[in-house]
């Protein structure tokens, strides 16, 4: 299989609105990649995730998934193969418990009962909730909502994970163990991850970048070449990594740093490098 | 309000506890039904029995149960009460003020409505004390699968219950919130007069409404992404299991009720 989900001149309107959320959008995703689609607030790309699922209509353009076209008739193939984290975690917590929860999925597929209960057990380990399986939504922080929401996808072993801003509602702590855990079971299962966001630092740890801006496809390329533009992102109205920060303040007080992106302990050692020099 | 104990649950190990929920409901049920039946001091004696064997089973203490049911206890003073000075005439009149009279028929009703009411509140209030809402709400939904054949949709109300009861501790959380929120800007709860006091709730009420609106449609996408068509074309993780000691409860009961029964005044 080439390409996992092939998107085709992608164009969707709200019947409310008169500029359409997306026109004309094209992109591939390659099987195990890790795509973030960034952009700021009302650009369009929490619709793309939506689209991608079948959960809105769109009227023009193609969304092919896994070799299957997406259309009224396969919708529900399709999502057989998507599982989707939003943002609120509240508000997708379904189950009246954790298991409960975690079973939903399972219960729609109509898998039998007693392979769902080890089915569910399994999941809840591996998202590291097992202790949790008989609490209640309302006694549960937003960062183990959320990872209970994944034990939900881990059950029903999708091929594709989309997080719609699934991290944005969570504090510093919960988006770090959520990544992490996300990272880990991208490993454990072969998921293709697409992470809608706009956390940059969420984007960073990513294989490719598209950016999103009023609807349209401005960029796509690797974050280290998209994090190297920093004006231009500021203008599309995003935030820059914690490094390019840095390396901005530097540039101010007359210190040139490489102008290609760096992670963090790139440019620590850059900066080592450079003090022990002079 | 936190003094009542009815629609409280109280998690401890009892063999009440333990019970099937829907052995329970139906139990409750029919003793609701036995109550309103009995009429005879004998049939009496033997409901009280069982009530106090019920709670003694459950391992809640007495005491702590009676000052679970004290808020109510001014309904029923207030019941009895109208019940005694409006009675019919029977028996030996004790007073007697215009319509008003206190007859020996007057205050042997109004002894049975008292003892009706307690015994009625102290088992369904046993009911939610030892049962979780989320297992009554199974329990419900398991009862109501022969009303299938007359095309009521149980599944779809099973899980429209479910969600309901999932979301309660969710939405008290927000209401209480908003409160906060309009009560810093201002907003007196509870102030004035009853004009006021209504309108005071506006702030809260609409933002609670329009956050049910939203959360409604964010659940209902999710619900859809996660695979959920209908509630007919899905299998079950939740299920309940009919044990031995739920026949032997269901036997020692209709021994009572049967009990009841003969030595009713017919």
């Amino acid at each position: 299989m080439d390409n996992i989900i092939e998107v085709k001149q992608l164009t969707y309107s709200y019947s409310d609105h008169e500029r359409p959320a997306l026109s004309d959008i094209s992109f591939t995703v390659r099987p195990g990649e890790w795509l973030a689609i960034v952009g700021h607030n009302g650009s369009g790309k929490s619709t793309l995730a939506k689209c991608l699922d079948g959960l809105l209509p769109f009227t023009e353009g193609t969304i092919t998934v896994g070799g299957t076209e997406l259309t009224e008739d396969t919708v529900w193939t399709v999502r057989e193969q998507i599982g989707m984290i939003f943002q609120n975690p509240d508000n997708q917590f379904v189950g009246a418990t954790v298991e409960d929860d975690v079973a939903f999925g399972l219960e729609n597929r109509q898998v039998p009962r007693d392979k769902m209960i080890p089915r569910v057990r399994a999941a809840l380990e591996e998202v590291g909730m097992g202790d949790f399986a008989q609490r209640q939504p309302s006694s549960l922080s937003g960062g183990q909502k959320q990872r209970v929401a994944l034990a939900g996808i881990v059950a029903i072993t999708p091929d594709i994970l989309i997080l719609d801003e699934a991290t944005s509602m969570l504090d510093p702590q919960g988006r770090t163990a959520m990544l992490k855990l996300v990272r880990q079971l991208r490993e454990n299962q072969h998921l293709t991850v697409i992470s809608i966001t706009h956390d940059i630092n969420e984007a960073a740890g990513a294989d490719r970048v598209l950016v999103i801006d009023d609807g349209k496809l401005v960029e796509e390329a690797s974050p280290e070449e998209i994090f190297s533009k920093g004006d231009q992102l500021i203008a599309l109205g995003l935030d820059i990594p914690f490094i390019a920060k840095l390396k901005a303040a530097l540039k101010a007080r007359g210190i040139v740093p490489p102008t290609d992106y760096q992670t963090t302990a790139e440019m620590e050692d850059w900066l080592w490098r450079s003090l022990s020099n002079t | 309000m936190s003094s009542i104990l009815f629609g409280r649950y109280l998690p401890l190990n009892s063999i009440v506890h333990r019970l099937d929920p829907r052995a329970k409901l139906l139990l409750s049920f029919f003793y609701i039904v036995l109550v309103f039946m009995a009429n005879s001091l004998w049939s009496y004696v033997i409901l009280i029995v069982m009530t106090l064997g019920a709670i003694l089973a459950s391992k809640i203490n007495l005491g702590f149960f009676l000052k679970g049911i004290r808020p109510l206890l001014w309904l029923i003073i207030f019941t009895v009460v109208v019940q005694m000075l409006f009675s019919p005439v029977g028996g030996h009149t004790y007073f007697h003020w215009a319509f008003l009279r206190v007859t020996t028929l007057g205050i042997i009703t109004s002894g049975v409505i008292a003892i009706r009411f307690l015994l009625i509140i102290m088992t369904s209030t046993l009911l939610t004390l030892t049962t979780q809402p989320l297992d009554i709400a199974t329990g419900l939904a398991s009862l109501m699968a022969p009303l299938r054949w007359v095309k009521v949709p149980v599944d779809t109300l099973a899980m429209m219950l479910s969600i309901a009861l999932r979301f309660v501790p969710t939405l008290m959380d927000e209401a209480v919130k908003i409160m906060n929120a309009q009560r810093a800007r201002g907003v007196d709860f509870g102030e004035g007069n009853l004009f006021k006091q209504a309108h005071s709730l506006i702030p809260l009420m609409i933002p609670l409404f329009m956050s049910a609106f939203n959360r409604a449609e964010d659940l209902s996408i999710a619900m859809e992404a996660r695979g959920y068509q209908d509630s007919e074309h899905r299998s079950q993780y939740r299920i309940l299991t009919w044990h031995h000691r739920d026949t032997v409860t269901w036997l020692i009961f209709l021994i009572g009720f049967a009990a009841i029964l003969v030595f009713r005044r017919w």
